[in-house]
């Protein structure tokens, strides 16, 4: 994917550049509100995620102008408004995710995987990962070919572990992802643990190889590599 | 009670009294005046009859029957007067009579009384009439005066309704403050140029906070971020090892806290800036909703589940703020509640009850309200959850509960329009 960040604090600029190139994207940059312009015009883009706040103008002027002139482009806002109003009049303008500051980069990715099935595959496409079939519109996952009855929440998991292959999820992002703000009520160690064992074993019943990894202390993570 | 009925009931208040005592000083001084005149008739009488008993003309026999007349011996020095009643065989009732005593000498030359009678049952007739008559007066004229007083009053008090009426469609977030109707009344005219400038104040109050509060979220949160990016970036790193791993933990576990902190107190300074517009709920689906939500915490718990709606909620709420209190008050009720426990939700038309099994509380539960309070010390919230739902009861003037009857939590959300 060819994704656009339009973001005006470098630190944050750079994780979420970094991040997103050690997914295989190609990043570009942009740090106001001028140089965000001059690159969509000459540039296309798959992605653009544009902060709301930024020097020399308004993120939502770029959403505007983005969604008049490159309909396909998908667009994410980044806010550390967490407005209501901002929300619903980005998603207004036409942008088609919303993301309010601090979020998880984990986070980022599986949005930016959503948006991008949505957008290019019209959110038929299926996610196959060796023996393991998930068809995301639909919610079903299959392995081997054969159903797999899974809970919502044990969907969740999976289609985020997934997004996020090959990659550390730390249990605060998994949390706050599957059950959002109600992660404040739980208890992240026992009950995720719980969770995560009830999907593995949901899977290797069907025969699928059990590639979530524990990761001491932290977390977990789907490993492809064989 | 309008201003008019304040005033319109003073009146009343004085002009009862008035009436009546007016209408009872009118009545004995009428009464005074009959008697002088009665007095005066029975005078000329027994002068009458004294002279011709002097002369030896004998006593003229009494015809009128509202008269009466006699003599008997016995010594009196000067004349007096008395009221009485003497039963009237026709009427077949007492009716009042005056009586005059008068020294007289009689016939034979030894002193004696002439008593004088007259029936005044005519007169007392009379004095009620016109009595009656001063009252009727009376009561005419306050009635008239309190009408006329309503009527000028209205005229008088009209660029004060206009004012009132003005200020209340006026709104801190809308646009500014409406244009008052002009008035030649001073004091009207200072009201509303005070008022003027308390609203415009205000306004500009409401803008300066309202970019403040977004301001620091956008300082808070983007330190947070830069955080939350670094960490995930690190967790990346191969080779940490088990040390590192727990300290990173404990990094995610204060981000996160600090992160729920910060958004729920600018959370908070949005409800206070009143930013939020009322409108119709669906709180059986709202709360349906945030159910799901909980599903695996409740299932975790075996906790039992009851929904009921007698009504149609007419609590009226932003859809955002409804949320906010909908999964506030459930997360509460469930991450306080006791393996196997129950939770039951009831709506009705003007209420929300939410009851829930818990720990009997150390602390008193309305407390819990308060910004920062916790009943258990060592939970991960910030103890801003509750607080809110205050924050927003108070803001929509909704009447809010917590109780605690030795292990069932109650929390009632109550309108009383």
């Amino acid at each position: 994917m060819k994704v656009l960040v339009v973001e005006d604090e470098p630190e944050l600029l750079r994780s979420i550049s970094t991040y997103l190139r050690n997914e295989g994207n190609v990043v570009e940059t942009a740090n106001d509100f001028l140089s965000a312009m001059d690159k969509i015009s000459v540039n296309g883009y798959d992605v653009v995620l544009v902060d709301i706040t930024m020097p020399r103008g308004n993120g939502l002027d770029i959403v505007k102008s983005l969604r008049s002139e490159q309909p396909t482009t998908g667009i994410i806002i980044i806010s550390a408004k967490g407005a209501l109003d901002d929300k619903v009049k980005g998603l207004e303008l036409g942008a088609d995710d919303y993301l309010a500051k601090p979020f998880h980069l984990p986070e980022l990715v599986a949005r930016l995987h959503a948006l991008d099935r949505r957008k290019r595959f019209k959110g038929n496409k299926a996610i196959e990962l060796d023996e393991l079939r998930i068809i995301p519109e639909d919610r079903v996952v299959e392995v081997n070919g054969a159903h797999v009855d899974l809970t919502g929440t044990q969907f969740d998991l999976l289609l985020f572990l997934v997004a996020n292959r090959d990659r550390v999820l730390s249990r605060s992002a998994i949390v706050e992802h599957v059950w959002g703000d109600h992660a404040e009520a739980m208890d992240h160690h026992d009950f995720l643990y719980t969770h995560v064992k009830n999907l593995r074993k949901k899977l290797t019943e069907r025969g699928w190889h059990d590639r979530i990894k524990t990761v001491y202390g932290i977390g977990y993570r789907l490993s492809t590599g064989s | 009670m309008k201003l008019l009925q304040h005033t319109a009931r003073y009146q009343l208040l004085l002009a009862v009294p008035l009436v009546l005592i007016g209408t009872a000083i009118g009545y004995y001084a009428v009464q005074h005046i009959v008697n002088e005149e009665v007095d005066e008739q029975l005078y000329h009488h027994a002068a009458v009859v004294q002279d011709r008993s002097r002369q030896g003309l004998g006593i003229m026999p009494n015809s009128a029957p509202d008269q009466s007349l006699s003599i008997a011996p016995g010594s009196l020095s000067e004349a007096q007067f008395s009221d009485t009643l003497i039963y009237n065989s026709i009427d077949e009732e007492d009716l009042p009579w005056r009586i005059g005593r008068f020294p007289i000498q009689m016939a034979d030359g030894r002193p004696g009384v002439l008593t004088l009678g007259r029936a005044t049952v005519e007169f007392e007739d009379l004095i009620e009439a016109i009595a009656m008559t001063m009252g009727a007066m009376l009561l005419l004229l306050f009635l008239g005066s309190i009408a006329l007083n309503r009527w000028m009053n209205r005229r008088l008090w009209e660029p004060f309704h206009s004012t009132l009426a003005a200020t209340q469609r006026f709104q801190v977030d809308g646009p500014g403050p409406p244009p008052f109707a002009t008035t030649n009344v001073d004091e009207f005219r200072m009201m509303n140029d005070r008022l003027d400038a308390m609203m415009k104040k205000m306004r500009t109050d409401f803008i300066a906070q309202k970019r403040f509060s977004e301001q620091a979220a956008h300082e808070l949160q983007t330190p947070l971020a830069i955080m939350q990016g670094k960490l995930d970036e690190l967790i990346q790193h191969p080779g940490l090892g088990r040390e590192e791993a727990e300290l990173i933990d404990m990094l995610y576990r204060a981000r996160e806290r600090m992160g729920r902190t910060v958004a729920n107190m600018l959370l908070l300074a949005r409800i206070g800036n009143q930013e939020f517009a009322p409108a119709e709920v669906d709180w059986a689906a709202l709360f349906t909703d945030q159910l799901q939500a909980l599903d695996d915490l409740i299932a975790q718990q075996q906790l039992h589940v009851q929904l009921k709606r007698d009504h149609r909620c007419r609590i009226r709420m932003h859809p955002a703020l409804a949320e906010l209190i909908a999964a506030n008050l459930l997360r509460n009720a469930v991450q306080h509640n006791l393996q196997g426990g129950h939770l039951n939700i009831r709506i009705s038309e003007t209420a929300l009850v939410i009851t829930n099994s818990g720990p009997v509380l150390e602390v008193d539960p309305e407390s819990l309200f308060d910004r920062f309070a916790k009943g258990d010390p060592s939970s991960s919230g910030a103890g801003l959850g509750l607080s809110m739902v205050k924050e927003v009861c108070d803001q929509a003037g909704l009447e809010l509960q917590y109780t605690d009857a030795g292990g069932t939590h109650t929390v009632v959300i109550r309108s009383h329009q």
